[in-house]
This record gives structure tokens, sequence and C-alpha cells, in this order.
């Protein structure tokens, strides 16, 4: 169907493999469910290259994700993927895409998850795991490919072993930035989302090993206390923290942590300032999401866990989004904050006043800065956080 | 029946019960907003609950409408720009939220303060993100009816989670209010809504007839009370009154416009700021407008020995919360049964919801019903995005494909 080409354009080459590659789109999509089906699952990031494609399907006030979405698929991007899975009930201009999709592009697979927005409690796990084991049932029909139990398991285990190390690393950079660049860190999650494998778990964990292998029995446990609060959208005590730069926090959406991560690098991130937290989607929202749990069926299970992960902005929480943007600001001593925004993302734009607000609450400098998939104003951009970060460091 | 030579198009009498309970429905608000039971509530919210409740509701989609309508979409939005929410955004939202944070300089002085915020998502995704930003500002607590969207047929799944949220909801009203839901007081207003929504349908059928009885403008102003008071037995004498004006209409051969020769199908909100111009300088041409997708929104019945589940079904099931497929299914029964000569999309800016799948819609549409269809692009309240000439042209080129 979709054919993708590079690692860096966010698919995984496993073509020569053989392997049947499923995309998917939602930061919370269960990939322990494709690799359960011995499938492959990768994440669909956009691609800053892929100019406009979109315009024979697509309104130009379709979210800039889907838009670049859609001019992938145009060009020819998508095509070692065997199967793509939109989600439904996140946002407007997702929930169209799907459909436009199948029109578009007839001969393509493409699947559906409905997520809830609402916790109904037992209701939403039971909508849910409902949805997961359609999905399910999809896969098995379209592939001839059976749910394996045994696969599951160790898809689960390696998951959560990618969770833990990975949330371990994560909150300790959060308290000493210094010990690994946003850049990489991003770049270490990016590699586990399009390839979960055991070999991109290994190297995460070798990469903790070297870096926190040397520090004292107490700094650790400031590490394990953070992750725990931060698993549960909470920073309920002052910590400790490295100040040798500013340290600089960043919220939103579904932008590309990679993209953004990329332009901070060249601004000077680990040098001159420090990105200490992201609270983004494809960043802290898929690190900090639960361990996944044997205790019944595993529909159930995988339902329960999408249900605990850090709540979006396109699901209900407003309110407990915003105490934790405020703990983060107050207790991690952040001196900066940036609101990303994705163009004609309805719910990056609804939440940035409400963030904004927390921020000057708080007295700590913000910048709100719009953004698109292809940084098609990259000089705006750059220039925007340069002046931002200029000022920021004259400030601290 | 009231006749203006001079023009294009003919008024409805039943416009005069209808200013008087569009009246009633403003005083109806305020007061309860003053007795501390009023809610917001979204356009495909199960009003039918929180009104057997004995709340009070009003509509800041029809606000929206309002602000629309006196020309006021660019000021009232520019005061939520002001505060930092984007152009970008629903015109419908920034109006509302624009209203609540000027309501002095607002039509109508605003909405009256709400004490609770009801959004059901069955129209979109937006309208969570809107309440929550009015809730930030006036501080009455958001419910959420999570109505996820359904591709074909619902689901047993589906119906028992949405019914979940019903039953939270009558919670939720009853923790806020100090209110019970009696269940014979539900039977009442959900046979007013069965009534009334049996009434509109009634009506909006009649456009079947040659010439139409109803152009476009007619129905937008009609539906009124059907979206913010159906429910209420008052709004079955105004129904009853335009049924009535309507079959004489239709029985003396008159339409809704003097000289009727082409019919089109209209897909979407309409440009409120300039509803009449629009569709009654196209009645100068001699065009009209029997159907259309938005006002055939509101349909179905509660007659069902579960009213809650009657509710789901019907909730779950509206226009905006199915598919393209049904969309287009929809666009197409419309375009056969009303005999129209081609469609018009209005590609709202403020609406992705509504109007992303507008282009493939328009293929798929023109290749199944023959007939030719455009694209026009603007926004419902934000008349900054709406290029007259432009729409003109498009306009232009579809009826030369007819005439």
């Amino acid at each position: 169907m979709v054919r993708t080409s590079s690692a860096s354009a966010g698919i995984q080459e496993s073509s020569e493999e053989k392997k049947r590659v499923i995309g998917y789109i939602y930061p919370h999509f269960p990939v322990e469910l494709v690799l359960a089906h011995g499938l492959v699952p990768s994440l669909i990031s956009t691609n800053p290259e892929t100019q406009g494609a979109f315009e024979n399907s697509l309104q130009t006030f379709a979210c800039g994700y889907v838009r670049n979405l859609f001019s992938r698929r145009v060009r020819g991007e998508l095509s070692s993927l065997s199967g793509l899975v939109f989600p439904s009930n996140t946002c407007d201009s997702l929930q169209n895409a799907g459909d436009i999709w199948r029109y578009r592009f007839p001969e393509d697979v493409v699947f559906k998850v409905t997520y809830p927005v609402s916790d109904y409690g037992k209701a939403s796990v039971k909508f849910l795991a409902e949805e997961l084991k359609i999905l399910s049932d999809r896969i098995e029909r379209e592939f001839g490919v059976p749910f394996s139990n045994e696969s599951f398991k160790a898809a689960v285990e390696m998951i959560n072993g990618f969770r833990e190390s990975l949330q371990m690393i994560y909150s300790a950079r959060v308290i000493m930035p210094s010990i690994i660049t946003y850049h990489q860190l991003m770049e270490l999650t990016r590699q586990f989302l399009t390839e979960p494998t055991r070999e991109s778990l290994d190297e995460i964990n070798r990469h903790i090993a070297g870096s926190l292998g040397p520090l004292s029995t107490d700094i650790i446990n400031d590490f394990r206390e953070l992750k725990q609060m931060m698993q549960r959208m909470r920073v309920e005590r002052e910590f400790d923290v490295e100040r040798d730069h500013p340290r600089i926090a960043m919220v939103g959406g579904m932008t590309d942590p990679q993209l953004i991560s990329q332009v901070l690098h060249e601004l000077g991130e680990g040098e001159r300032f420090s990105l200490v937290i992201d609270l983004l989607s494809f960043g802290f929202k898929c690190v900090f999401s639960p361990q996944i749990q044997f205790d019944s069926d595993p529909f159930v299970e995988m339902a329960k866990n999408i249900l605990s992960t850090p709540k979006e902005p396109t699901q209900e929480g407003l309110t407990n989004r915003l105490i934790f943007l405020r703990e983060t600001l107050v207790n991690l001593k952040i001196e900066g904050l940036i609101i990303l925004e994705q163009s004609f993302c309805d719910p990056d734009e609804f939440e940035a006043p409400s963030l904004e607000r927390v921020a000057k609450e708080e007295s700590i400098p913000v910048v709100r800065l719009p953004i698109d998939p292809e940084l098609s104003d990259q000089e705006r951009v750059k220039l925007r956080l340069q002046s931002f970060l200029e000022n920021l460091l004259e400030l601290v | 029946m009231s006749e203006k030579k001079e023009k294009a198009y003919r008024l409805l009498e039943a416009n005069n019960l209808l200013n008087q309970i569009m009246f009633r429905y403003m005083l109806e608000g305020h007061s309860a907003s003053e007795e501390g039971r009023l809610a917001w509530l979204t356009s495909g919210f199960p009003v039918e609950i929180p009104l057997a409740m004995s709340l009070g509701v009003v509509y800041p989609e029809q606000y929206g409408a309002v602000v629309g309508s006196q020309k006021m979409g660019p000021q009232v939005c520019a005061f939520a720009e002001n505060i930092g929410y984007s152009p970008e955004l629903c015109s419908y939202a920034r109006s509302s939220i624009g209203s609540v944070l000027k309501p002095e300089e607002s039509p109508l002085e605003g909405l009256p303060k709400p004490q609770a915020l009801l959004a059901g998502n069955n129209i979109c995704g937006t309208v969570m993100k809107w309440y929550d930003a009015v809730s930030q500002l006036t501080g009455a607590p958001v419910f959420l009816l999570d109505t996820p969207p359904i591709d074909d047929v619902q689901g047993d799944h589906h119906k028992e989670y949405v019914k979940a949220g019903l039953e939270r909801l009558i919670t939720f009203i009853s923790d806020h209010f100090d209110v019970e839901l009696q269940d014979d007081r539900l039977r009442e207003v959900a046979d007013n809504s069965t009534r009334a929504i049996a009434l509109w349908t009634e009506i909006l059928q009649s456009c079947k007839a040659k010439p139409s009885p109803l152009n476009c403008a007619d129905r937008f102003l009609a539906m009124a009370p059907v979206v913010s008071q159906r429910g209420t037995e008052y709004i079955l004498e105004y129904y009853e009154t335009l049924l009535k004006e309507v079959r004489e209409r239709v029985s003396n051969g008159l339409g809704a416009i003097m000289d009727e020769k082409v019919r089109l199908l209209w897909d979407n909100i309409p440009p409120w700021f300039n509803i009449f111009r629009f569709f009654n300088s196209l009645a100068k041409r001699g065009v009209v407008f029997p159907a259309d997708t938005y006002t055939h929104a509101w349909s179905g019945s509660f007659d069902s020995p579960d009213i809650l589940n009657a509710i789901v079904s019907l909730y779950s099931n509206v226009y905006l919360n199915k598919g393209i497929d049904a969309k287009i299914d929809k666009m197409c029964e419309l375009i056969m049964d009303y005999d129209l000569d081609g469609f018009v999309l209005f590609s709202v800016r403020s609406c992705k919801r509504y109007s992303l799948g507008q282009m493939v819609s328009k293929e798929i549409v023109m290749e199944r019903t023959g007939v030719p269809g455009v694209i026009i692009e603007g926004d419902m309240v934000d008349s900054r995005l709406f290029n007259e000439a432009q729409v003109q042209t498009r306009i232009d080129a579809l009826l030369e494909m007819i005439v």
C-alpha cells in the first residue's frame, strides 16, 4: 500500500525482512496488539521535507499533521506499510482523515480505532476493549495472522521494559539535564516508537548504565521519586535540580519532538540552555505511559493501559493538566516555557491561552510558537526562539 | 398571506409567532440563570434530560448565529483573539468566549451566566475545548457526553458506553442542582420532542413540492425552536402554524421564491452574516434551495418503551456523528427525493467536522447523482473569511452548468 523509504522520515525499513508493517498515528495506540499478531507497528510521523501534495483531498484548514500525512502518501513515502490505523474520536481533522483516505486511496488497507474521550470508569474500559478486539479481528481477517498470547506477553515485557528505562532516564535528566541532551533522548524514544525491538531497548539501557551508573544512591532515589510522581502527572514537592543553564519546559500536543529538538539543538540546547521536560504527545506522554498488566483479558488490559496514560488535549482533564503544568514549573524550577501550537490544530490552539495564563501567574517567561510539520517558516521559528532565549539568558 | 410584489421571495406569516417564542426563550434563559439553574448546551445535546430535571437551557451556537446575523462576528471574535484564542479556531467558540469577556459590547449583552456547561461531542470535538474555555472564565462546571462517531451500525458496546454517559449526566445534574429525574416528566418532555421533530420533518418534506414552499433561509430561521426548545410544549403551536402555512402554499402552487427555475441542495451551516443577501440574491435568479443537510439533522423519535435507549440511539446517530459514507448517502438521497438540479457545499473554515471531506463528497455525489456541485469557501460568523466575489464566481459557474 503506502510506501515509505527512509527511517529518518519516520518509518522503519523492515521490508527486507518481509515483515508486514502497520503504521499508527495516535500516540497511545497499543503497539503490543500489532506485535501480538506478528506484525510490526511503526509510528507515522510527519516529514518536514514533504511539501504540500494534499490539495486534492483536503482544504487548507485541515491540521498540519493531517495535511503532511496526505502529502507523504501522495508522494509515495509510505509504501512499505501494509496497513494504517487511524484514530477516531480524537480531533475533527483526524476524524475525517481516515474516511477521506479510504476514498482517495482505495487500494490501501485502513483500520480505525475509536477512543473514548470521557473516563466513565469500567464503561470506558469495556468500550475500548471491544474496539481493540474489533481491530484485532480485522487484522486477522486481513492478513491471516491470529492474535498470539505468547507474542502478546513477549511484546508487553519489551514495552514495559522500554517504558521503565525511558521513564528513568527521562526523570533523571529533568533533575540533571547534563546526563543526556534532549535531542539524544528524543532520538532514543523515536527509535523505539518506530522500531520497537529488543535491540533498541538494549541501546536505551546502555545509555542508562553509562549515564546513571556513577551517580550516588541518594541522587538515584530522587530520580525514582520524580519518576513515580510523573507517572501520576504530579510533581508534589520541590526537587534539588541542576541549574548550570536556564531550565526550559515545552508543552503542546502532537508536534514532533524530534523536529523541535533539532531546532533547539541548533540554538544551543545543552550548552546555552536546557530543555528539561516536554509534555508533548510523542515525548513525555508516550514515555510516561504506565506498565501494561497481565491480570485479565489482554484486550481489557490494553484498554485499561491506554486509559491510564497521560491525557491528551483531545481528552477531558484540562484542569488536571494545568495543575500538573503549574507543579512542573514551580517544583522543577523551570525558568521559561515554550508553548507549541500546530497550525490549525484545535486542541493545541484551545489550550494554549490557559497554559500561557499558568506560566504568567507563576511569573515565568513564556513564548507561544505556531508551527507546522514542514517547518515552512523555519527562520521565523528560529528567530522567535532565539529572541526568547536571549531575553531569558539576560533575566536569569 | 403577505406578499411583497417587488421582492423575489415570499415572507412567512408564521415568523411573527417565531419571534414571540424566541423572545420567550430568551426571557426564560435569563430567569433560569438568576435562579441558579441555567445550563448552556450544544445543539446535539440530549436536552430532554436537563429539561425534565427543571433546568433552563440556552444554546451558544444559536447565539453565534445571532452575532453573525448582526454582523458583529469580527468584533466579538476579536475579544477572544485578544486574550490568545487563535483566529483559526471555530468562530462560534470565539464569539461565545468573546461575549463572555465583553457582554456589554456583544449582541443581547451576551448569553445569561451559566451554572453548568453541557457538551455533546456528536456534532464535533471542538465543543469540549470550547466549553472548557468558557468554564475557565465563568467557573461553571463542564459535563461532556461522549458519543463516539459511528461508521455503520451502532454496536452494543457503543450503546452501553453512551448509556453510561447518560446515567452519569443524570447524576451530575442531580448533584449540582439538587433535583431528581422523574420518569413521567421525562416521558412528557420526550413526547413533546417527538411531536416537534415530526412536525419539523413534515415541514421539511413538503419542500419536495414544486415550487418549494420554503427556501434555505426560511428553514434556517424556522429550525431555531426545534434546536433550542424541543421538549417544550409551547413550540408545537408554532410548528403546527408553520406546517399549515406551508401546506397552503403547496396547495396554491406558491413557492418560497416567485419564479423557481433551479433547485439546489445546500450543505453546511449558512453564512449567518449574509444569509438573506446570499439566498435572496439567488432567488432573484430563480434559484431555490428546497433541501439542506443541516436542518435535516434534527430528525427521529423517542417513541420507545425505554427513553434512555431511544436517546442513546437518536443522539449517537446524528448526521455529523457518522462517517463520510453516511453523509454522501444523505446528500444523494436528498438530491433524488427533492428532485434537485445541483448542490452547493459550503466549506466552513470554522467547522472541520462538517467541512473536511467535502472535496471527496463532491466527486462521489456528482458521480452517483449526475448533477453538478460546487464548493464555496467562507465562515458562518466571521465575515472576514468570506470573499463574496469569489463565491459569486463559483456559483455562476455552477448555474452555467445547469441552466
